[in-house]
């Protein structure tokens, strides 16, 4: 079955953009091409709803995504017949040009469009993400950044901005500095629970990079630990949330490292051992569930990706070569 | 589950309509009985009691359209944040399908998939030339 | 300092949108059913204290029925966390207190009860 148009295409698997996207001409066909906004037009033409403007957006995305300039085009226009250039079809129409740029001559070409653009309006902000976007593309990284920063000086509430630039900082292997953003993004939105399980990940991922020798490692390891409860706390049977709770207890119980001196900050120290040892086992058996409902397709266990479930099978059977398979 | 639901109330509604039409039936022939031994007696007040089929005629046709009414209720989501997530993430969109079996309008998934979405940040470049490789990984693989 | 009840909703929040669609759906069916009510007691000719009784008996059957039929069978089927029905029973995941999925009805309907029953108690009286 394909995807649902009205869920952003962004995070799909190469799979299901494409059909996604194959399901352009159906909706471009079965949608007047323009929807008068005038009142007395809309006594005679059909109605419009929101959701349709939403599945234009999303077919721009994968048909984009896929290929499909022609649909792409197609939609981009009839947003433009309904809602004039205002910025966020603007953005949209940027994307576009983006994504049939040939060579880096015509990518400067667009960012000189949007810096214009910018220059009449400096607090557009769908422009600005854009171009954000795609100085990061062209690899100018620090570019991106300052940008970004800026963006996030007038505009502080924006989440998907704080995740940008978690997402930036990482990129180029800033720790610190990507979790900073994203529990920023928390502060935006504490019951998050994929924030919470992605900070977990960076925490973990930092503590990995800094090696068990070093100081902060258990901090952040018990920060990790904490991250991934909350998470689980949020979201009964979160497959990811379990996944790195295991992955983090795993580590700890293979360090075999003590929880040296609890003295030093006071809320951030490791639990001790045994603990530990029954969040590892709690997952174990956790994900095992998981992953056996969702191979039997079991009813109201279809939900996960089958990438994220394979994974989880993956590190169940390192952990027990024998007896996983039921 | 909606065709069980439906012709449940269908049915029930059948039954009332009838009840309906025999209880009007009974009081214009009890009044018109009335008017005619009214020349003969003067006791009209016993019209007004309904025969015990059609009374119970009626409590059952309710009971049968509540039934059918009951059963076509949307189903209920969790309140509780944690098991309203789990839902989400465990069932997907089989969670939250109406009586028709289509996905309900306002679902959306995980609310704060955006934030590591982001959609407004999306390198179009990057995922086209991921996807050129998909399909000719594809290719290969069929090969 | 925050109170323990607003600690605890901080550490497991509800979520607003599908209480409103709870009471929303409740809602729903209670007044299309109040109706039907009227219509019953319209035909069984029923007047001042017995109708009011007949809908507060027939409002107590429908929600009774969302219990049996809607609310109690997902605590066995769907529910893999067996801790959250102990802790308050199935009512609890759905509604915010008992108090008002057993009371609200009776509000809710009233008036569309009154309409149809005088509404059928002339038509077939007349």
């Amino acid at each position: 079955m394909a995807p649902s148009l009205i869920r952003s295409p962004v995070q799909l698997p190469p799979a299901e953009a494409l059909a996604t996207s194959q399901q352009a001409p159906v909706v471009l066909q079965s949608s007047p091409s323009t929807v008068s906004s005038s009142a007395l037009g809309s006594l005679f033409s059909a109605t419009e709803k929101p959701e349709l403007w939403i599945q234009y957006e999303n077919l721009i995305l994968s048909c984009l995504r896929t290929g499909d300039d022609r649909a792409a085009q197609e939609c981009h226009n009839r947003l433009v017949a309904r809602f004039g250039n205002n910025d966020r079809v603007k953005a949209l129409g940027g994307l576009i040009k983006e994504a049939q740029a040939q060579n880096n001559g015509e990518l400067e070409k667009i960012l000189k469009e949007y810096d214009q653009m910018l220059d009449e309006n400096n607090t557009n902000l769908p422009i600005m993400k854009r171009r954000i976007a795609l100085l990061r593309s062209m690899g100018r990284l620090s570019d991106a950044a300052s940008a970004l920063v800026q963006l996030l000086d007038f505009s502080p509430t924006d989440s998907e901005a704080w995740s940008e630039l978690s997402d930036l900082y990482f990129s180029q292997g800033l720790y610190p500095q990507a979790i900073y953003a994203m529990e920023e993004v928390l502060i935006l939105a504490p019951n998050a629970w994929n924030v919470h399980a992605r900070l977990g990940e960076l925490q973990y991922m930092a503590a990995a990079a800094s090696g068990a020798t070093s100081g902060s490692y258990q901090k952040q390891m018990a920060e990790a630990i904490k991250r991934f409860s909350r998470s689980i706390e949020l979201c009964d049977d979160y497959l990811r949330g379990y996944y790195g709770l295991k992955l983090v207890t795993k580590r700890l119980l293979k360090d075999n490292t003590k929880p040296a001196k609890q003295t030093d900050d006071e809320d951030f120290s490791l639990p001790d051992p045994k603990t530990i040892e029954r969040l590892n086992e709690l997952a174990t058996s956790k994900l095992a569930e998981i992953v056996r409902h969702s191979s039997a397709q079991d009813h109201g266990w279809r939900g996960y990706d089958a990438a994220e479930v394979a994974a989880a099978r993956e590190l169940l059977s390192e952990d027990a070569p024998s007896g996983i398979e039921r | 589950m909606m065709l069980i639901s439906k012709s449940i109330t269908a049915f029930g509604s059948l039954l009332l309509a009838h009840a309906c039409y025999s209880a009007r039936e009974h009081s214009t022939l009890q009044s018109f009985r009335a008017a005619t031994s009214a020349a003969l007696t003067s006791t009209p007040a016993a019209a007004t009691s309904l025969p015990i089929d059609i009374a119970i005629e009626t409590v059952v046709a309710i009971l049968v359209i509540l039934v059918g009414l009951v059963l076509g209720t949307s189903s209920l989501r969790p309140i509780q944040w944690r098991e309203w997530a789990g839902k989400i993430e465990r069932e997907g969109e089989d969670g939250f399908k109406d009586n028709n079996g289509e996905v309900n309008r306002d679902y959306m998934g995980n609310p704060f998939d955006f934030i590591e979405g982001r959609p407004n940040f999306v390198d179009i470049r990057k995922q086209r030339r991921e996807f050129t490789e998909w399909v000719k990984s594809q290719g290969e693989q069929q090969k | 300092m925050p109170s323990q009840q607003e600690l605890d909703l901080q550490i497991s929040p509800l979520v607003q949108e599908s209480l409103v669609h709870n009471s929303r759906t409740l809602h729903n069916l209670q007044s299309l059913t109040a109706s039907l009510f009227g219509v019953g007691a319209g035909i069984l000719g029923l007047e001042s204290y017995s109708g009011f009784f007949f809908y507060l008996l027939f409002s107590l059957v429908t929600t009774l029925l969302v219990y049996a039929l809607r609310i109690a069978p997902t605590s066995i089927s769907s529910s893999p966390s067996a801790a959250t029905a102990a802790k308050g029973g199935v009512l609890s995941r759905y509604f915010r207190s008992p108090f008002d999925f057993w009371t609200a009805g009776l509000t809710n309907g009233l008036a569309g009860f009154i309409l149809t029953w005088t509404l059928f108690y002339g038509l077939v009286r007349a």
